[in-house]
């Protein structure tokens, strides 16, 4: 098994950044790595509530972790727990999450289920003194992600959501040179992720299609906003620091009409006070633009997915060659006569900078995991972490309320938490 | 195979054309630098530009030479003809 080790100087290393003030503005969480060299000896035990797909996933990383030992699983669907004794052969193995969240030897969980189970399981688990990792989206309705919020600030336990990009050294970087306003007044962020694929998983037998293909259905999923939106709105917001103030949608099912109920095409406007705009659109029949977040400012361009930003004024070319190229132009170009009398707006060529110098390589995933070890054994919530997911966890939810209604919803004030980056404060008058 | 000897005239007469076309060059860059309000330090910057732009008009002065040269021995050829007829 290899073993992983991290530390906040590796990490800064890894960024290029001199020193971690710099980013303890944009990505306090990081904190979550202050005490690594004085843990090595602390070893936390984590149980994995639904190790199907995305929990393996999550399991690859923490199994590799020398902090953490996966002791127990629970899943109510077999052959998961199965494949994922392979990852964790000394785990327990348990039919019901509750009996897993009674296991004295578990001191955290992380639960990958299906999005309609997370609130009644991340409920349990912190009455049970559990510490929490949750997948995104945190909870099927706002109100549940709210009282989620909630439950973690009384209970005291750590809660981290699954929001990897905050863990991207891509994302962290970027964030610190557009909170230091390298790329002007940002005034639009462009959010997609498309794919081609029915986006379903093979089944056994019809009696588990609900319970296998979750996603697809309204009584488990809210479909692409919740499970891939998610992500992506979070980047929005972390970028403007701040919440928007309306949304408005529509979404469909276009071409994949097999039965499911949740849209396969979906687009979404959230406005903010000042007039910035946060796009967020998926469809999965074209997989052509595939995965990305266009932040524009009025200096730049930022593609943290790709890893790459583009500045709006390139150098010009060399005055010799401009002069050459004026004589070339001269010498062969038509004379236009009748021609348009307006330029088009023509994509710029600008093969762009590689934000941290090469090709990305992670996703943040196993950072995201690592400093979730981190905090549970250090018993320190990192700052912002549950925050960052609440809001995006929240957004998306919002998002896909707006599409269903078909009406431009207002930012719903109940749901607002104590949150002094993006200036929001709990209301205690709407509290019900 | 009969030996091609450059003089040494021709050979100063050609590196004189060669200063000539890296003069023009020069000038020309300082003219574009003016005009473009560019750095002045692509006067060093834009060296490599200037030397290919020197290299091409000094083929172009020795592709005229070399038809100057064959018309010029085309009609010597026809007087040597017709002096002999």
């Amino acid at each position: 098994m290899n073993e992983t080790k991290i530390n906040r100087r590796d990490f800064l290393r890894r960024l290029g950044v001199a020193g971690a003030g710099i980013l303890a503005a944009t990505s306090p969480w990081l904190s979550a790595f202050g005490e690594v060299d004085h843990t090595d000896k602390e070893r936390c035990r984590v149980g994995i509530i639904g190790p199907g797909s995305r929990g393996q996933f999550l399991m690859s990383f923490i199994a590799r972790n020398p902090k953490a030992r996966i002791v127990a699983l629970a899943d109510i669907y077999e052959p998961s727990l199965q494949s994922a004794l392979k990852i964790a052969p000394e785990a327990k193995t348990y039919k019901d999450y509750r009996a897993l969240l009674a296991d004295k030897n578990v001191d955290a969980v992380v639960v990958a289920t299906p999005l309609n189970t997370h609130y009644h399981i991340v409920m349990d688990a912190f009455d049970a003194g559990k510490h929490v990792y949750c997948e995104k989206t945190i909870g099927y309705t706002m109100e549940e992600c709210f009282n989620m919020y909630q439950k973690h600030l009384a209970s005291g336990k750590i809660f981290f959501t699954g929001q990897q990009r905050l863990f991207d050294p891509r994302y962290i970087q970027v964030m610190n040179l557009v909170h230091r306003g390298n790329f002007g007044k940002i005034s639009h962020v462009e959010a997609y992720w498309n794919r081609n694929g029915d986006w379903r998983r093979d089944v056994p037998s019809p009696e588990l299609e609900r319970l296998i293909n979750w996603r697809l259905y309204k009584e488990s999923s809210k479909g692409l906003m919740t499970e891939l939106g998610c992500h992506q709105i979070q980047v929005g917001t972390w970028a403007m620091q701040k919440l928007p103030e309306r949304v408005m949608g529509h979404g469909g099912i276009t071409f994949w009409k097999d039965g499911r109920e949740v849209h396969d095409n979906v687009h979404c406007i959230y406005a903010f006070d000042s007039g910035e705009t946060l796009n967020y659109g998926s469809v999965i029949s074209n997989k052509f633009h595939g995965l990305e977040e266009k932040i524009l400012g009025n200096l730049g361009t930022i593609e943290p997915e790709s890893g790459k930003y583009y500045f709006e004024q390139t150098a010009p070319a060399p005055a010799f060659l401009q002069m050459l190229n004026s004589w070339e132009n001269k010498l062969f170009d038509e004379i236009p006569f009748a021609g348009t009398s307006w330029a088009p707006e023509s994509a710029n060529e600008n093969k762009g900078h590689f934000i941290l110098g090469e090709r990305p390589k992670t996703d943040g995933t196993s950072l995201n995991t690592d400093a979730f070890i981190e905090a549970v054994i250090t018993g320190r919530q990192p700052e912002r972490i549950a925050e960052e997911g609440y809001y995006a966890s929240l957004l998306s939810l919002w998002g896909f309320e707006a599409i269903e209604k078909g009406v431009v919803l207002d930012f719903p004030e109940q749901y607002k938490i104590d949150y002094a980056p993006y200036g929001t404060k709990l209301n205690k008058d709407l509290l019900s | 195979m009969k030996d091609i000897i450059i003089t040494r005239r021709r050979q100063l007469t050609e590196l004189l054309i060669f200063c000539f076309c890296l003069v023009i060059a020069f000038a020309l860059n300082i003219w574009a630098i003016i005009s473009y309000n560019a750095p002045w330090i692509e006067l060093y910057s834009s060296f490599f530009y200037m030397l290919i732009f020197a290299i091409v008009i000094y083929a172009l002065t020795v592709a005229l030479r070399l038809c100057v040269f064959a018309i010029r021995g085309i009609f010597r050829l026809q007087a040597k003809k017709q002096s002999k007829s």
